[in-house]
């Protein structure tokens, strides 16, 4: 608590970025750190999971340190700790965690489990405090790719979801094969934005009607296969007209199937979230269609969009709201789903079997 | 002085609280549920105790080697801890810690093999030379178990030369009132005891609580780098893997598949 005012702290680290951020009110940003491992992973063209843990590790006190001394608060201010618990890399997500539980304990601070999808569609409140549940939010970004119906601040119902590539998995697997390289996502972005969306119609893969569940893995290969017959005929295709091309396919049907989920809940706007809702093209259709119907449309700052602290940190002053504590025994859940499996952060869950033995020491 | 130390480097995770002259160790049996545990346990070891984290001298926690993610697990708490406390860390080299362990007499050779996967193992040996003092005799190392143990067997023969003796099958025959003993630890002397007793006919294990590193023996180990000022904080303490990660050495030998 500071100046009456109560201070959330949230750190994330499910991925390759270390970061940690500090809310007041569950409405201002005191600091948003964001430390990434970005440069280190292009080397290997992805993110490398025992080396982003071992970064995590090493940047995790420099990152808290700076979170508080750019809110200007003391750790003794800070009145909750939220942080990651799943889904994410395990390793990745340890750091945070382990980190998060010992701060927690050695402050005498509230310690809260946030779902990273969860954070992801809370960073829609930082710039929009009027969004209530319910509504309908669209996450897409390198692991997820999904169509949620947020029914409440900490519960979910789950539409659609991709059966196989995450959107993001296939930017970066198509801005390898067009010669990009890491991180694929603003790469594609940027080169689209030379390219022709027509030039080459890619297959857009809807499923069976009805479906609100995505598919990128046939879209994906056709780029391939595309990219493979052009160099075995010697030709070499402009690369900005196959990002663009690609880009298009793929967004059409993120496009259309948000639309059909208004459609069949009902809802009169939806929220964006993930790293794939910085995608400029993807913003720019999304307000064409929203707008064309007459629905609402939320965006994070893209600064927001992208694995940060302030969103964890929203998410835990709402589960705070609620009444919704972990406590020190938390784990992390690399696969936590997001519809059944927010109670295992849950103070009390005792699911877990080794657990009840090892609290009886 | 009053050290806390934490060890999840192994199979069973750990703290302890000593001032010096007496160690109160908590050890939770429960396998690999480090994370889950470590932080409840040191709250829990602090109010069992009576201690203040205002009391403490710094924050002990074994560096490893180890499995990487329990070696990190510690090393992320105890950098939060030392953080918020504003205290020292003592990075603990988790082998040498072994030397501390209660069954050693003076004149024993402690030898600590973890099982570090792909047939390999971070082993290292020290001789007791008494109460709390110890020469090393293997460095820590990442190594094939035979190569270790054929280091082991050098080792050995070259002090028994120095100190004038005749050695056999690592065993220590004239010179000396008390043969000494070698005694393995580690999760090592599950994976690699048959190797060791071929090595080593008369190896000894040691008990079985005490085959496994703990955070007593790091807090004993600690009390001396914390006398020597051998001392970091939460941003510059490091674990000690003895290993680089798989895609380090792929990218260094040009081997990763684009």
């Amino acid at each position: 608590m500071k100046d009456g005012r109560q201070l959330t702290m949230g750190i994330e680290s499910s991925c390759d970025e270390t970061a940690i951020a500090v809310l007041a009110d569950g409405r201002e940003l005191l600091s948003n750190v964001i430390s990434s491992q970005i440069k280190v992973h292009e080397a290997y063209g992805g993110v490398v999971p025992e080396i982003a843990s071992r970064h995590h590790l090493h940047n995790i006190p420099f990152v808290f340190k700076q979170a508080l001394d750019e809110a200007g608060v003391s750790v003794d201010e800070i009145d909750v700790i939220g942080v990651t618990a799943g889904p994410g890399l395990a390793g990745a997500l340890l750091m945070g965690t382990a980190f998060a539980k010992a701060a927690a304990m050695a402050a005498g601070k509230p310690l809260i489990g946030v779902h990273h999808i969860q954070g992801h569609i809370m960073a829609n409140l930082l710039e929009h405090p009027e969004l209530e549940p319910p509504f309908l939010s669209l996450v897409v970004s390198g692991g997820h790719t999904q169509l949620v119906e947020v029914r409440g601040y900490n519960e979910f119902k789950v539409l659609g979801s991709t059966r196989d590539d995450a959107v993001g998995e296939a930017y970066d697997k198509v801005a390898r094969v067009i010669g990009l390289g890491y991180p694929g996502g603003p790469k594609v972005d940027r080169l689209a934005r030379e390219g022709d969306p027509h030039a080459i119609e890619f297959k857009r893969v809807y499923l069976e009607p009805g479906t609100l569940d995505f598919s990128f893995s046939g879209t994906k290969t056709g780029v391939i296969n595309y990219m493979h017959s052009a160099e075995q005929r010697g030709e070499h295709p402009k690369a900005a007209d196959v990002a663009a091309s690609f880009q298009e396919a793929v967004l059409e049907v993120l496009v259309e199937k948000t639309m059909t989920a208004l459609d069949i809940t009902g809802y009169s706007g939806v929220a964006m979230a993930g790293g794939v809702s910085c995608n400029s093209r993807l913003r720019e259709k999304m307000t064409e269609a929203c707008a064309a119907r007459g629905a609402r449309l939320w965006m994070p700052f893209p600064v927001l969009c992208t694995d940060n602290g302030a969103m964890i940190a929203m998410a835990a002053y709402k589960k705070a709201q609620l009444g919704i504590w972990s406590d020190l025994h938390l784990d992390v859940w690399p696969g936590l789903d997001l519809e059944t499996g927010l109670g295992k952060l849950d103070a009390g869950y005792d699911a877990h079997p080794a657990r009840s033995d090892a609290r009886k020491l | 002085m009053l050290i806390l130390a934490v060890d999840t480097t192994g199979p069973l995770c750990s703290c302890a609280l000593f001032d010096g002259e007496r160690a109160r160790l908590m050890i939770n049996k429960t396998d690999y549920s480090h994370l889950e545990e470590i932080a409840p346990m040191v709250k829990r070891l602090l109010a069992e105790e009576g201690a203040e984290p205002s009391e403490l001298s710094a924050v002990a926690v074994s560096r490893g080697p180890g499995s990487f993610t329990g070696v990190r697990i510690g090393l992320a708490t105890a950098k939060a801890l030392a953080q918020i406390w504003d205290k020292p860390v003592i990075e603990v080299p988790t082998l040498e810690s072994f030397a501390w362990a209660k069954c050693l007499h003076p004149g024993d050779i402690a030898c600590p093999m973890f099982d570090a996967r792909r047939d390999q193992t971070y082993a290292a040996a020290y001789r007791i030379d008494g109460e709390g003092a110890y020469t090393e005799l293997v460095r820590e190392e990442a190594a094939g178990a035979d190569e270790f143990l054929a280091q082991l067997k050098g080792a050995l023969e070259a002090s028994a030369r120095e100190a004038g003796v005749s050695v056999q099958d690592g065993t220590q025959v004239s010179g000396s009132a008390r043969p000494e003993r070698l005694v393995f630890f580690g999760d090592g002397t599950a994976k690699f005891r048959d190797r060791i007793t071929a090595a080593f006919p008369d190896a000894v294990f040691a008990p079985e609580g005490e085959r496994f590193q703990t955070a007593e023996n790091a807090a004993r180990l600690a009390a001396v780098l914390f006398a020597k000022g051998d001392l970091k904080d939460c941003y510059t303490a490091e674990p000690e893997y003895l290993r680089e990660a798989e895609a380090e050495k792929k990218l260094r030998n040009h081997e990763l598949g684009r």
